[in-house]
């Protein structure tokens, strides 16, 4: 699973940045068409729409499976490091009912999306990157609680009080 | 499930460590599980809040601040620095502050310029004698004008959560930065007279205007930023690209220290900045999803007439809720978080929602040094070991000069408004 996690991460740190790249390319050629070819290319907004969405929903993806989302410490930071891992593994399990149950509505609600207004592509596929986004989630931070899980089995009297380790 | 459990569920969520937009998340789709709301909406809510031309503004200037960054620029813009205020007495720490306020014209995050130039202001002034605990704290506190002076990724959030014009923001944001800085280095010449530090350079005008010529490139950011926004040549989010393409000209043409290799390794490295922010504007939208159907901003309004013609207190108090989850939370999660709940409030406090938004802003940026979970007194913490005790005891009359710019800023609103106004049609 870990590699499987790796390989993941590898894809969505390939992919990511590449989108952002062209993004940045497609904005720049947006305004060199506008000055320079006097021929401005009218679905460079929404296809930079487009580029940002899936680049956002892999950074997101890729964040969680870092862990590096922005925590409130303060109070966990206190609690003894069992009573830290029950906790972590509890709303590590709450998440992971949120997400899971977040991926078939959103995957429903896909057929209602039509074509785009300039590009006139699906905007469903756009969208589709929403369930892959919360499959991904889920799957990245069920890692975690097993993680934590075995962290709390393995190492039972590693660490009796609080403090940030 | 009710508001009730809903607001003590999300509270109990961030207090077990869960991330701060996770936490949104889930309280928001368990409510809409529980009241039998399509959650295929709440998805299509989470995509139409990242369907926003605008936001794009906010990796791009990151990825602008990492490739100058990688440029060296900060070395020629030390060195400019030094030879325009390293005179004075306390050299090295006017030359932290006026760099801060240089690289704020090209970066939009506080955290990137303590990360960045600041490591560099912060290892000078060790080496020239300087206390670290003092070093430390005012690398920390003039990282703070980072996204005062325009570009601000937060000015970007405030305009999109309050559908202001982000350009006004930009523009109203410079006086205000400006006065950040001069209060921050009347303090340090004050410390720099009772400690004994001394200048960091004599007076050369062939220096300076040597070192002037080596910035002056770099120092052009601001200005092509500003002025292409200000002369309408391209939209915010065009003029972050227009930051990139112009730092990416400076390294790999100019000075050619840039490589592909860089440039991909910047666009990584944004990407893995990103994840952590763009995370909230989901969240933020359908937290406020939640609280626009519970009837909150309705409440709110009932609320102000309870302080009917006590504009004051409505700033006071406003200012208040700001400080206190500045010193627990991320300025961003504060003001997705509040200000859709804080709108109503604006009118009544009697302020224009641009100066509402600097005084906003600014409040929120002081949270990022002020103890516990300060963003800018972890990563400069980070360079050298210092007690936490000790930097703290430096920080506080950095964060009381924070504040009373802060009253400045609210009590004289040309502040803010002066350049917006002189710029822009009312």
């Amino acid at each position: 699973m870990k590699k499987l996690q790796q390989g993941l991460m590898l894809f969505e740190r390939t992919l990511g940045p590449s989108l952002f790249g062209i993004l940045l390319f497609i904005i720049t050629l947006g305004i060199l068409s506008r000055y320079f070819l006097r021929r401005p290319i009218f679905w460079i907004e929404e296809f930079s729409n487009f580029l940002f969405i899936w680049f956002c929903f892999l950074a997101m993806s890729n964040a969680t499976g870092r862990g590096a989302h922005i925590v409130i410490e303060l109070f966990v930071d206190i609690m003894p490091f069992r009573v830290r891992q029950i906790v972590k593994i509890l709303h590590g399990i709450i998440l992971e009912f949120v997400c899971l149950i977040l991926i078939l509505p959103c995957i429903r609600i896909m057929e209602r999306y039509t074509l785009s207004s300039m590009m006139r592509v699906p905007e469903g596929v756009i969208f589709l990157i929403v369930p892959i986004a919360f499959l991904f989630f889920a799957f990245h931070n069920g890692l975690r609680v097993v993680e934590a899980f075995h962290e709390l089995v393995s190492s039972p009297k590693k660490i009796s009080g609080g403090g940030n380790t | 499930m009710s508001l009730f459990f809903f607001i003590v569920f999300f509270t109990g969520l961030l207090a077990a460590g869960m991330p701060i937009a996770f936490s949104m998340i889930t309280a928001s789709v368990l409510y809409a599980f529980f009241n039998g709301i399509d959650l295929g909406f709440l998805g299509t809510q989470m995509y139409a809040s990242m369907n926003n031309f605008i936001l794009m503004a906010i990796p791009l200037f990151l990825l602008a601040s990492e490739i100058m960054d990688k440029t060296l620029i900060s070395k020629r813009m030390f060195k400019f620095a030094n030879s325009l205020v390293g005179v004075i007495p306390g050299g090295l720490g006017h030359v932290n502050v006026l760099t801060s306020i240089i690289f704020s014209g090209m970066s939009g995050a506080a955290v990137a310029d303590a990360g960045g130039i600041g490591r560099l202001c912060y290892r000078a002034m060790v080496e020239e004698g300087y206390d670290k605990p003092f070093s430390m704290s005012l690398t920390a506190a003039s990282a703070v004008i980072g996204p005062i002076i325009p570009p601000s990724i937060p000015f970007v959030v405030y305009a999109m959560v309050m559908n202001e014009s982000v350009g006004k923001l930009f523009f109203g944001g410079i006086i205000p930065g400006l006065i950040l800085g001069l209060a921050l280095m009347a303090y340090v010449f004050i410390i720099a007279i009772k400690r004994k530090y001394k200048a960091s350079a004599q007076f050369s005008f062939s220096v300076l205007l040597r070192s002037f010529k080596e910035a002056f490139l770099s120092l052009m950011t601001p200005l092509i930023l500003l002025g292409t926004i200000y002369f309408g040549v391209v939209t915010v989010t065009e003029a972050a690209a227009v930051a990139v393409i112009y730092a990416c000209i400076l390294g790999f043409i100019v000075y050619r220290n840039l490589t592909i290799r860089d440039f991909w390794d910047s666009l990584k490295k944004v990407f893995f900045l990103s994840g952590s922010i763009v995370l909230l504007f989901p969240a933020a939208k359908v937290f406020g999803f939640v609280l626009i159907k519970e009837d909150i901003p309705q409440l709110m309004m009932q609320f102000t007439k309870g302080f009917a013609g006590e504009p004051l207190l409505i700033i006071l108090f406003v200012n208040i809720v700001f400080f206190v989850m500045g010193c627990i939370s991320d300025p961003l999660v504060n003001i997705m978080l509040f200000m859709p709940i804080f709108q109503p409030l604006i009118q009544a406090s009697g302020l224009s929602s641009i100066h509402f938004g600097i005084m906003i802003v600014l409040n929120a940026m002081i949270g990022l040094i002020t103890p516990p979970v300060g963003a800018l007194l972890i990563t400069i913490n980070s360079f050298d070991k210092v007690k936490f005790s000790d930097l703290m005891k430096e920080t506080w009359p950095f964060i009381l000069i924070e504040v009373f710019v802060l009253g400045i800023v609210v009590f004289f609103p040309q502040t803010v408004l002066y350049i917006p106004n002189l710029l822009f049609e009312k």
